[in-house]
């Protein structure tokens, strides 16, 4: 266990820098769920169920939900998000082995896919349009030549332009 | 005792690597935006960057490729994803048609082009 010691650091290391995103993101998430009356406790568990999907659909839909639901229909809706997810990680352990390489790369396409189109369905306005079109070039850009925490630097540097071109745009207009 | 230590120890790796390292960032955001309003310049600053970053991951995703999807070549996932994105955009701004789409045009181009 002692020679594994110093490989597990480092995987926690890594991990823990590749989950920075989940920052922003609950950051972002959180004042949309918050009411009057919202105690701290009452968002730990959709704290706890931020993530890419569930980020995705509630910052759209969330708008339409009224204030006081807002909590309880993210977790509704990550527990859902959830089962299915436990569910066909299950199928998909058993039949990755015997399914045809072409499919088993269908397959793993769905994720980018169903992210793609629901980010740019949920870009409506121009900063996150923005901020979508940013991110598409320099997050392969930053990797292709090697930056360190190149998906970090891409939030931060496309993230901060799309904001700053929104305040521009705004204080001109 | 070294037994129970065998025995827990892929839980508790699975604590250390896999829950923490993720958690630690969500209690970190949700002290930060507790007292925040949805309308402070530093949650639209924060909804831009995690979007900038997302949209980063989906391109890795597509370019980058792991497992039996970098096996399909380079110019049929493109344009896969071209494909879904002008079906999403031609069908009513249909995700699911457009997810279909894309799909179906990775398969016929991973068919023609790979075998």
């Amino acid at each position: 266990m002692a020679g594994t010691g110093g490989t597990l650091f480092e995987v926690a290391l890594a991990v823990t820098l590749s989950a920075t995103r989940l920052f922003p993101m609950v950051v972002a998430l959180l004042p949309l769920l918050r009411g009057p009356g919202t105690r701290l406790r009452d968002m730990l568990l959709p704290t706890h169920f931020t993530s890419i999907s569930m980020w995705v659909e509630s910052l759209r839909l969330l708008p339409s939900v009224a204030r006081e639901h807002r909590i309880a229909f993210c977790n509704g809706l990550s527990s859902g998000y959830m089962g299915t997810a436990v569910t066909f990680g299950f199928v998909g352990y058993y039949l990755a082995a015997g399914l045809p390489p072409l499919l088993a790369g269908v397959l793993l396409f769905l994720t980018p896919m169903s992210f793609f189109l629901s980010t740019v369905h949920n870009a409506r306005m121009m900063i996150d349009k923005l901020a979508l079109g940013l991110g598409l070039i320099l997050g392969p850009l930053l990797a292709y030549w090697g930056v360190q925490l190149d998906l970090m630097w891409t939030g931060i540097i496309g993230g901060t332009l799309a904001y700053a071109v929104h305040r521009v745009r705004e204080a001109t207009q | 005792m070294k037994a129970a230590v065998i025995e827990w120890g892929p839980y508790l790796i699975l604590i250390l690597v896999g829950f923490l390292p993720n958690e630690v960032w969500r209690v970190v955001g949700l002290l930060t935006a507790r007292r925040l309003d949805e309308d402070s310049e530093l949650v639209i600053w924060s909804r831009t960057v995690a979007t900038a970053l997302l949209a980063g991951v989906i391109a890795k995703l597509i370019l980058f490729s792991s497992g039996e999807l970098a096996n399909i070549p380079l110019p049929v996932r493109i344009g896969a994803a071209a494909c879904a994105l002008g079906t999403y955009l031609g069908v009513k701004r249909s995700v699911f048609a457009g997810v279909i789409a894309g799909e179906i045009a990775l398969l016929l181009g991973g068919y023609l082009f790979v075998h």
